[in-house]
């Protein structure tokens, strides 16, 4: 069967992989041939190198509540969260259809990572109950659609560092469990598999800890110990799951009091970026050197992203104001300004990028 | 020479490039814009035809007279070297404008002449218009079956992240497997639940990187894909005795005969299944099984099975020593490790690892 009769099945892919992500669901609906196609992970592979994939920034955002500017609201627990997503190249904004079965709605203080085409969403708050979950969605990109994937097995953890190797890879390090004891356990998540793995502890417990995966390892930075509390500190642990366990501590990576939730992974040479002082840094080796001046339109970032050779800056003036968008391209130190509408301009609580 | 006299070209001084479609009609086109097409450029240089008509260069099935003139007319436009990219991008966004059947002919003929970028213009206009249809408007524009059951047009996309290559050892194990079940009653072996260090790790890096090859690594990564077996016990019991306990070699009394789809130079090697140290076939390992036997239709398994003996034969020609190479361990010497049947559940708890 051919996938386009009349075409040659080669040239019946060019069509596909041209096509944006958001109709995968049509074409896998469409007849059997092209639904394998599509599952096949060359298909994948073909659209990033011939250079069709799109880059997206996902994001779980507020709902802006229109009510709030009477004065009155209605949802007295706070704002309600939803995912978004921004496609930084072309500007444009959308909504993802929310997780099933999450009983109070959209966790709070979930945290997201991408792996290939998938967003695992893990943990958060009920925001009802406040309840800490271990809870596992895993929405596809290729499909539109949503799982349930296993529970984080263990302590109920939250304000743990999380990040993925982008391939199938999710860590999850630190956190603090019920009792507001800090973590100094991790674990991983095989997204492919549907499994959790334990790694080793990490020498120190790291409470709102940042987790970063840069040159195929993952580093847990900041965070703070349970008799700390709020006092970050700023070493860093770095794991190595070729070898399955960590190395040892490095201290003073960040300035004893920095909250490490604007670093994200180095671009090249460089290992870290973060924002601080109105300045993006960038770490290589021992040092910090600074790379740009953030807009005063967000130098006080709420989210901080990184995709190939971009840095993605969502905050507000720290003198107060609306939240915007920053982009800043790290060779050439150039920030653009990305337009967010007033659907999308809701507070940005956790954020990954993908390219898909 | 003034550039007024080189802008004249006098007719009698272009040179023709004769060119024949599969209707047998043939014409002669001017130089410049038949060179354009790569297919015909090689042609001339290599084989020196399309000189004279009686020496046409003979132009691929796929196109046809006015295909040819279209292609023709693209290549007229682009060929000249001053324009704008705003120029050519406003020819092109006017040139595509024609039906999709025409479209498809287009596509398919430039793909013929190797005409790479006018491909892309097509198969983008093609993209663009399957990304605005509802599969049944897709099925009826270009002629696809309604192949899919109801149920599968709401399914979610296999989301198969594995290689191709391991779905397809898989298959192979998983028939194996079958067979060695059925031939319980000759063999009565029993697997040591001994663990080595080493091998925990091994383990849980091998399950991590199983699905990263793209050619056959000879070594654990295979083997492990289809082990999921427990990795928290593993890493659980690695931690716990730290024994460097080697596991006992018992070979297992496999049949020799090779199963009926796999024809081998050598069948007298006996091909011989190991099993993950601790012994259990997980539930989850008899999902893959069924997973690897799943819902597809008659012509793709049988594709699969054939891609499964090719693949089994192109391993090696001493392939159940190589498929037992894959499956052992990494160690320096080949240890057989026995089939176990009868295998104890073990505690899937995530324990909490606290190591100082």
């Amino acid at each position: 069967m051919e996938l386009i009769p009349g075409l040659p099945d080669d040239v019946a892919r060019e069509c596909l992989i041209r096509i944006p992500y958001g109709g995968f669901s049509t074409v896998a609906a469409t007849c059997k041939a092209w639904k394998s196609e599509l599952e096949l992970p060359r298909f994948r592979s073909r659209r990033k190198s011939a250079g069709h994939s799109q880059t997206v920034v996902v994001m779980a955002q507020a709902v802006p509540d229109p009510s709030r500017k009477t004065g009155f609201s209605k949802l007295s627990h706070g704002p309600v969260y939803r995912l978004t997503t921004l496609e930084p190249l072309s500007g444009s904004w959308d909504e993802l259809p929310p997780p099933p079965g999450f009983s109070g709605g959209f966790p709070m203080f979930c945290q997201l990572a991408a792996a290939g085409s998938d967003l695992v969403l893990i943990g958060g708050l009920d925001p009802v109950s406040w309840e800490a979950s271990g809870s596992v969605y895993v929405y596809s990109f290729m499909t539109g659609a949503w799982r349930r994937g296993a529970d984080m097995p263990g302590a109920r953890r939250s304000f743990f560092g999380c990040a993925s190797d982008g391939d199938r890879l999710v860590v999850v390090a630190g956190g603090h469990d019920g009792e507001k004891n800090a973590l100094r356990s991790a674990l991983a998540y095989h997204v492919g598999r549907d499994q959790w793995l334990p790694l080793p502890d990490m020498a120190r417990e790291r409470d709102e800890c940042k987790a970063v995966f840069h040159s195929g390892k993952f580093r847990v930075v900041g965070g703070y110990g349970t008799q700390m509390q709020g006092n970050f500190e700023g070493s860093s642990e770095e794991f190595d799951p070729t070898a399955w366990r960590w190395g040892p501590v490095r201290e003073d990576l960040l300035a004893a009091g920095t909250c490490p939730t604007t670093c994200v992974d180095g671009e090249g040479d460089d290992d870290l970026y973060m924002c601080r002082d109105g300045e993006v840094l960038a770490l290589r080796g021992p040092a910090w050197r600074p790379v740009a001046k953030v807009p005063a339109d967000v130098d006080s970032p709420a989210h901080v992203t990184k995709w190939q050779g971009k840095l993605l800056v969502i905050g507000s003036p720290r003198s107060g104001g609306a939240q915007k968008v920053y982009a800043l391209d790290t060779s050439s130190a150039h920030w653009i300004s990305i337009e967010s509408p007033e659907k999308f301009s809701g507070h940005v609580q956790a954020g990954s990028c993908l390219e898909i | 020479m003034s550039e007024g006299a080189m802008a004249v070209v006098k007719p009698e001084m272009k040179s023709y490039i004769w060119l024949q479609t599969a209707d047998g009609s043939i014409q002669q086109v001017e130089e410049e814009v038949a060179m354009f097409c790569p297919m015909i450029c090689r042609e001339v240089l290599q084989t020196g035809m399309g000189s004279s008509k009686n020496y046409a260069i003979v132009l691929p099935q796929r196109v046809n007279p006015p295909i040819l003139g279209l292609i023709l007319d693209y290549c007229r436009f682009h060929q000249v070297p001053g324009r704008s990219n705003k120029e050519r991008k406003t020819f092109d966004e006017r040139f595509i404008r024609m039906d999709t059947k025409k479209l498809c002919e287009l596509t398919s003929a430039a793909d013929s002449l190797q005409l790479k970028p006018l491909v892309d213009l097509t198969s983008r206009a093609l993209a663009r218009i399957i990304e605005g249809k509802t599969p049944e408007e897709i099925r009826e524009t270009f002629h696809l079956p309604d192949d899919l059951t109801e149920e599968e047009k709401l399914e979610p996309l296999r989301n198969i992240t594995d290689d191709p290559r391991i779905r397809l050892l898989n298959r192979l194990y998983a028939r194996k497997r079958k067979e060695l079940k059925e031939r319980e009653k000759l063999k009565s072996v029993e697997v040591e639940e001994e663990r080595v260090d080493e091998r925990s790790v091994d383990d849980l890096l091998t399950y991590i990187n199983s699905g990263d090859d793209k050619g056959v690594r000879a070594n654990k990564s295979k083997k492990k894909n289809r082990r999921r077996k427990d990795p928290l016990k593993d890493a659980l019991s690695n931690k716990a005795n730290g024994d460097h306990e080697d596991l006992e070699a018992v070979p297992t009394a496999c049949s020799h005969s090779e199963a009926k789809d796999l024809e081998v130079a050598t069948p007298h090697k006996a091909l011989k299944l190991q099993d993950f140290p601790l012994g259990t076939f997980s539930p989850k390992l008899e999902f893959d099984d069924s997973y690897m036997d799943d819902d597809l239709d008659p012509a793709m398994r049988e594709e699969l099975d054939r891609e499964v003996e090719d693949f089994a034969r192109r391993l090696n020609p001493d392939w159940p020593e190589r498929i037992q190479e894959i499956l052992c361990l990494d160690r320096p010497e080949r240890k057989l490790l026995p089939v176990h049947i009868n295998g104890t559940s073990s505690s899937c708890a995530c324990i909490s690892l606290d190591r100082r």
